[in-house]
């Protein structure tokens, strides 16, 4: 006599759930594991705030330079929460064909763009300033360009591994720079809290807002939980913690001559303990700065093709335009500074307005998502005591689909 | 020819994007191409500056360098010799520039660890004299930075007796703190954070230049002019000019103002006897109230010699007292001197600034009083 399991039975296994879930995960083109997300948090979100601003911050903020960084990076904490929120509620597939979600995707490709082109300029400003002085603009331009390009067309899936790859041993590099730093630090330095009035404060600070939403493109993917422990918030946590301590670092050092510092972290490797043993150790800092950037901006260049395959059915007119910007743009400019002042300019208000739009925007369209979601999930059996059950994961929700 | 089908083109694409050798082969051809069109100096095309010295002269700057040069040969052994040109330009970039043409090689200060500066050097706006080092010649700013009575360029030609240039013998000096009590060491970053802070007002190690009473001798007879080099005294700079200070109220002043201070502390005793202190630790705390500033120092010593007969618990008691009594005599001579002079070696501006904040008038160091206590404690060792 033969037995069968009855089909519901076999779906519903949990190594069957298992499976499910990894493939879901792995074989995704938008799907990151928490753990991922917590890596390109790192990565992605924290480089262009603790390399190039801290000096360009501490010309106009003076010794307001560090609680400058506290608010906005409390701005910035709101805009990653709401892109994480709708990443975390599945809000890319479940609003997918909504009008709003068209616009969204629409507006952030060419943000997207837009803050691509402008941090792969610092990018160029920083390699041709700091390393390759000597070298055509060209050069670093196709350098720089190639694994931007690559990594961001690929897709998600490799930025992520990458990111998941270095996270760790950059983490060490930046501790180990911070821990072997060796120079006269005076915390006294980021005081007073009132280097100027609050209408100033404000009208200076907020020209800083490019800086914001680094990590937009993360709208469009779905995070799945790994393990018990959120990730995501904490590595967040650590890395919103760590551009605060370069912040705070930075002004201790340098006080009034920060603006001199056109790279904070290659600066703290520089004033190492082990310099006057091993020679100077401006280069672990370097690796540092060009791998966080070179995934930062292949993000942005995944964000921008993303959200163009959803406004308007195709990635490759996002892919083009910002391949050609960051590539043509640099070489026909005389001097690519034009770009970095203009990104602290009024254009910085505007900056400010359009993260904390996208932000507001995103937390809208994950209430919508979540109203989706409850819409579309059919009520559980009663229980035996009388109250009803809703799956708890994608992988439970799934398996109740099927 | 046919048309390529989307699945087609999905298909190409995604065997593009798997060949993991194609990005070897970009990454090879870049930097073969990279490698190619790189202007790579080799070290017999540079002039490494170990040292260099900026004087003011009244048409523009007197640049002077002190660098290695290695001659290579053909059998690769390598050898260095160590030269000083000098040369004036309007800019200090322009002396460099006139250097590198009168040394046929490219003038790097990346490995130049010494600046050493005349009073007159001072009187340059700080910011254009050394911004335009860092940024194009890629000083570090680690690089520390002394000053001299005497020209420049003498002081880094000058020879020692114990090092093969100056260079080293001042950074050694500084590094392991064997110029004078207490004298602290300052960089390139520290000088411009200090100068351009609210008191604006920083001391460095002056370089006093002698000739050796007695010539050190050597295989070929006694040698000629070697020079000893001393650094007790301190330049202090600030916004209306420079002035020197004497080497007991530099110790104090860096003993207020850094917390990193070793040297040693001669203390008179009542009834005629003397007793050598090494400092261990000096914690000092200045505290802004309003317009007012507090100071005090607790410092750590230990004995290296007593002069004198005492009992253990008199020659403790008497050696915190006169040495605290010393010191606070120093701070307050400081003061007067900061006060006289207008130059808020102090940084009493800073801490009354950092509570007022952007109410606190601007030059206001006579309007802020000032006290100060010093504790001192003396330790079995150090």
């Amino acid at each position: 006599m033969s037995h069968s399991t009855p089909d519901l039975a076999h779906t519903l296994s949990p190594a069957n759930i298992a499976v499910r879930r990894s493939r879901s995960v792995t074989a995704g083109e938008n799907a990151l594991y928490n753990t991922q997300a917590a890596c390109l948090v790192f990565c992605c979100g924290t480089v262009f705030k603790v390399s190039s601003l801290p000096g360009l911050v501490s010309e106009k903020m003076l010794s307001d330079t560090l609680w400058l960084y506290l608010f906005m990076l409390a701005a910035d904490a709101l805009c990653l929460a709401a892109a994480l929120s709708f990443s975390f509620a599945d809000g890319d597939r479940l609003t997918e064909g909504t009008l709003s979600r068209r616009v969204f995707a629409a507006l952030s490709s060419l943000w997207l763009m837009l803050k691509g082109f402008v941090y792969f300029a610092y990018t160029v400003v920083f390699l041709m300033v700091d390393l390759f002085d000597s070298v055509p603009p060209y050069v670093v331009v196709i350098v720089l360009a190639l694994p931007v390009l690559y990594l961001g067309i690929k897709g998600l899936r490799p930025i992520a591994r990458c990111a998941e790859l270095f996270a760790p041993l950059l983490f060490i590099v930046i501790v180990f720079n911070l821990a072997m730093l060796e120079t006269d630090l005076d915390f006294g330095r980021n005081l007073p809290v009132a280097a100027m009035p609050a209408k100033d404060f404000f009208s200076r600070g907020l020209l800083y807002g490019m800086w914001l939403g680094d990590l937009l493109p993360l709208a469009f993917t779905r995070t799945e939980r790994k393990g018990k422990c959120p990730f995501a918030v904490v590595g967040s946590g650590i890395s919103f913690a760590l551009v605060a301590v370069v912040a705070a670092v930075a002004v201790a050092m340098y006080g009034a001559a920060l603006p001199f510092a056109y790279n904070m972290l290659i600066r703290l490797a520089g004033f190492n303990k082990l310099s006057l043993e091993i020679g100077r150790m401006e280069w672990a800092a370097i690796f540092v700065v060009i791998v966080m950037a070179v995934l930062s901006l292949s993000l942005h260049l995944w964000g921008a093709g993303e959200g163009c395959r959803r406004a308007v059915g195709s990635p490759i007119p996002a892919r083009v335009l910002f391949g050609a910007g960051i590539i043509v743009i640099p070489l026909a400019l005389d001097d690519l500074r034009a770009v970095t002042g203009f990104s602290v300019s009024s254009f910085g208000y505007a900056a400010f307005a359009v993260s904390l739009f996208f932000a507001g925007m995103l937390l809208l369209l994950t209430a919508k998502a979540k109203r989706l979601a409850r819409e579309q999930t059919p009520p559980a059996p009663n229980t035996e005591d009388g109250t009803l059950s809703a799956p708890e994961s994608t992988g439970e929700k799934e398996a109740a689909d099927a | 020819m046919p048309k390529l089908s989307r699945a087609g083109f999905a298909r190409l694409r995604d065997r593009f994007f798997r060949a993991k050798w194609l990005v070897v082969l970009v990454v090879t051809a870049v930097l073969l191409f990279f490698g190619r069109t790189t202007d790579i100096r080799s070290l017999t095309q540079s002039a490494l500056v170990i040292g260099l010295g900026i004087d003011r002269t009244e048409t523009g700057f007197a640049v002077s360098t002190l660098s290695v040069i290695v001659s290579g040969s053909a059998g690769g052994d390598n050898s260095e010799s160590y030269a000083v040109y000098s040369a004036e330009g309007a800019t200090v970039s322009e002396g460099l520039d006139k250097i590198a043409q009168k040394m046929g090689l490219l003038v790097s200060l990346s490995h130049c660890n010494v600046l050493v500066l005349s009073e007159d050097a001072f009187s340059a706006e700080h910011t254009l004299l050394f911004k335009p080092l860092v940024t194009a010649y890629s000083l570090p700013e680690q690089a520390v930075v002394t000053a001299t009575q005497s020209p420049p360029s003498d002081v880094l030609a000058a020879r020692t007796g114990t090092t093969v240039a100056s260079a080293y013998f001042v950074q050694t000096s500084l590094l392991q703190n064997l110029g004078g009590d207490g004298l602290a060491l300052v960089t390139v970053k520290d000088f411009l954070a200090r100068s351009l802070s609210r008191s604006g007002c920083v001391n460095i190690p002056l370089i006093d230049i002698e000739e050796m009473p007695t010539q050190p001798g050597s295989e070929q007879g006694e040698a000629e002019g070697v020079a000893e080099l001393f650094m007790n005294r301190n330049l202090v700079v600030s916004r209306d000019g420079c002035f020197v200070m004497d080497e007991d109220l530099a110790q104090a002043l860096t003993m207020l103002t850094r917390s990193k201070v070793r040297g040693k502390l001669s203390v008179s005793l009542p009834g005629g006897g003397a007793a050598e202190l090494r400092v261990i630790n000096a914690s000092p705390k200045l505290q802004a109230e309003g317009m007012s500033v507090k100071a005090s120092l607790d410092v750590s010593v230990s004995f290296i010699e007593v002069q004198g007969a005492y009992t253990a618990s008199a020659l403790m008691r008497e050696t915190e007292k006169e040495a605290a009594a010393q010191l606070e005599r120093r701070i307050l001579a400081c003061h007067a001197l900061s006060l006289s002079t207008g130059a808020d070696i102090l940084g009493l501006e800073n801490e009354v600034y950092k509570k007022a904040g952007y109410r606190l008038p601007e030059n206001c160091l006579t309007d802020i009083s000032f006290s100060c206590s010093v504790t001192v404690t003396v330790k079995e060792s150090g």
